[in-house]
């Protein structure tokens, strides 16, 4: 046959493709341990960053000199973690730092967020619920239709899976009237029924302008934040926190991380003193209290923590936790100099992508080539050359096609 | 000439033709019973809501490896009795370039299983329109891509390996299919898919080949 070989290369590749994904991900299995960080807050009863280690019962929190102490001091120094279990204990000081506290007040200004780059990354149906955000009855209740919002603004009823015209016409002139051009980037909202209370959606529209758009007495409720003269916006994060301070995380093409303060009206994105990250690559965790704010951005070398003053966002304080790497990370890099995944942490979307670990693995590949070399009677340059350049993956499908292997 | 072979082939697929035709309509008729249940017991926000913000499938779970299933089926009954007493070399011989005669026989299948397919697919549309909103309905037509190439890339996968005339290689052949088969079904949010269609309809073409590698195998009396 005219194309045999041509055939039998791709059947060759088409081995080495599924190999060069499928042995490192048996090999990870194998070798693979999550890092291992302690848990880092800011301790205001040291004025300094601690950290804790829960599996330690006895001494669970240091302090970054060095010194521990134990569950006792532990909870004394950092009351905004554990003041229920200082109000079990009674413990629970009526004022820190001079501001008098209720555990009220304490929970209304615990905030805690995490930016992950797939929940940006993640495929979308276009379709969205819109609470009513000034419910009659006590609690937020699931609507009887959907919107979608990419091209133009329709509400479709979920009984008779048909637009609702009226309500449609009635938000569409209204985004009109708010200079809203269609069509829209994203549209990002929180519909979980069990948050406190309702924000709506924040939606970028073709001209890069924010709009706030939620339903309030079954009227729209369209406003431009005006967000995009200050912050060239990426993405938005919604979050209805309990004193309703902001309306969530907004974070720039550089890389900035802001939140939408919401001031008597208006929309102020005001800005975490903390330096940019990688939207695609870095994960971002803040755990704020009354008094300091947590900020953990997480990198593929280590973490990185800032202590910022709940009031302004300026940053107080830093630590950084160099990773340790795990057994993976020495495998990988002396067996694969390159590998294939189909799925990433990074994003909710599934496709061939090549992580690159150094160039030790090609050491190893060729020495598999001089062994494979043994092997085969026939093209043994080609197979050399194959196996150097795809390593384990490649020698199995050599050996795997009866048109290299010796007969 | 390719009308005598398509004969030949329907010959010998009808009966699992008609059966994969009996499962794909039993299978569309428990979907329809199923969806008008979730409507009927839980109610349409709760199923439409459950769909948006669970990612609730909108097929049965087993529903997925059924094109997949069809494809290794046809596959094999249409190709064990040709190497049955090895009387593929009788229809190799017809007079026809050899290449043709595979390419006729493929074709065939394909055909036939993308007929059954596309046909599931339109009324599956069609019913569940009346459900769900066209971006439901094209986030499961998404999430369906994957496994109707693992339908075709599976018939011709079981092609390749049928026609094998070694058995070692047939048993080095289904190794690498079945792991080359797992790519069609990460477990994976609905629309996940959609950057690696091209790659997975890529991986169709190129295993389009394979079946006349075994075929000049054949030929060539590899032992």
């Amino acid at each position: 046959m005219k194309y045999k070989n041509i055939i039998s290369l791709f059947i060759l590749l088409l081995i080495t493709v599924v190999g060069l994904w499928g042995i490192p991900v048996l090999v990870k299995k194998a070798t693979y341990s999550p890092d291992d960080y302690p848990f880092v807050y800011f301790s205001s009863g040291l004025k300094k960053i601690a950290l804790i280690d829960y599996k330690n019962k006895e001494f669970p929190m240091s302090d970054i000199d060095g010194n521990k102490y134990n569950t006792a001091a532990f909870d004394t120094l950092m009351p905004f973690l554990n003041f229920r279990q200082l109000m079990s204990d009674g413990r629970l000081p009526e004022k820190i730092e001079g501001i008098e506290i209720t555990p009220q007040l304490l929970r209304s200004k615990s905030v805690v967020y995490k930016y992950m780059p797939k929940y940006v990354d993640v495929p979308v149906t276009g379709l969205y619920i819109l609470f009513e955000s000034m419910p009659k009855r006590v609690g937020l209740k699931m609507p009887d239709d959907v919107f979608r919002m990419k091209d133009k603004i329709e509400f479709i009823d979920a009984k008779t899976n048909q637009v609702n015209q009226e309500k449609s016409d009635r938000f569409a002139k209204e985004l009109q009237k708010r200079g809203y051009t269609f069509p829209t980037q994203w549209a990002i909202g929180n519909p979980n029924p069990r948050k406190p209370y309702d924000e709506g959606y924040f939606c970028l529209d073709a001209k890069g302008e924010l709009f706030h758009i939620k339903m309030v007495n079954g009227r729209p409720f369209i406003r431009n934040t005006e967000a995009s003269k200050t912050v060239d916006i990426a993405s938005f994060a919604i979050q209805e926190v309990s004193d309703k301070r902001y309306y969530g995380y907004l974070f720039s093409k550089q890389g900035e991380t802001y939140i939408l303060e919401s001031t008597d009206g208006k929309y102020t994105p005001v800005k975490l003193d903390i330096p940019a990250f990688d939207l695609k690559k870095d994960q971002l965790m803040i755990m704020g209290n009354l008094l300091y704010w947590t900020v953990q951005i997480a990198k593929e070398e280590g973490r990185d923590y800032y202590i910022l003053n709940s009031d302004d966002l300026k940053s107080i304080d830093h630590h950084h936790i160099d990773r340790t790497g795990s057994k993976w990370d020495t495998v990988s890099k002396w067996l694969f100099p390159y590998f294939l995944t189909f799925d990433s942490p990074d994003s909710e979307f599934l496709y061939p992508r090549i992580h690159f670990t150094g160039f030790y693995g090609f050491a190893a590949h060729a020495l598999l080539a001089a062994i494979g070399v043994a092997l085969f009677n026939r093209r043994r340059l080609f197979s050399a050359v194959f196996i150097l350049i795809f390593g384990v993956a490649g020698l199995i499908g050599l050996l795997l096609q009866p048109n290299y292997r010796k007969q | 000439m390719y009308k005598a072979l398509f004969y030949k082939e329907w010959t010998k697929t009808k009966r699992i033709t008609s059966l994969l035709a009996f499962v794909f309509l039993a299978s569309l008729i428990y979907t329809f019973i199923n969806t008008g249940q979730l409507f009927r017991v839980s109610g349409a926000v709760e199923v439409w809501s459950a769909v948006l913000l669970k990612d609730m499938p909108l097929l049965p779970n087993w529903i997925d490896k059924l094109p997949l299933l069809a494809g290794l089926l046809l596959g094999f009954s249409q190709f064990v009795p040709e190497m049955t007493d090895k009387r593929l070399k009788l229809t190799l011989h017809l007079p026809l370039p050899e290449t043709r005669i595979v390419a006729t026989m493929l074709v065939y299948g394909l055909l036939v299983l993308f007929s059954l397919l596309f046909f599931s697919s339109l009324i599956l549309v069609v019913y569940l329109s009346s459900y769900y909103p066209q971006e439901i309905i094209a986030m499961m037509l998404w999430s369906a891509a994957p496994w109707f190439l693992a339908g075709l890339t599976g018939y011709l996968f079981a092609a390749w390996i049928c026609i094998e005339p070694v058995w070692k290689q047939r048993v080095f052949n289904a190794l690498i299919g079945v792991t080359a088969m797992l790519l069609f079904f990460f477990s994976a949010r609905s629309g996940a898919y959609v950057f690696f269609l091209p790659w997975l309809v890529l991986l169709v073409f190129i295993s389009f080949g394979f079946p006349f590698y075994s075929a000049s195998r054949f030929k060539d009396g590899a032992q």
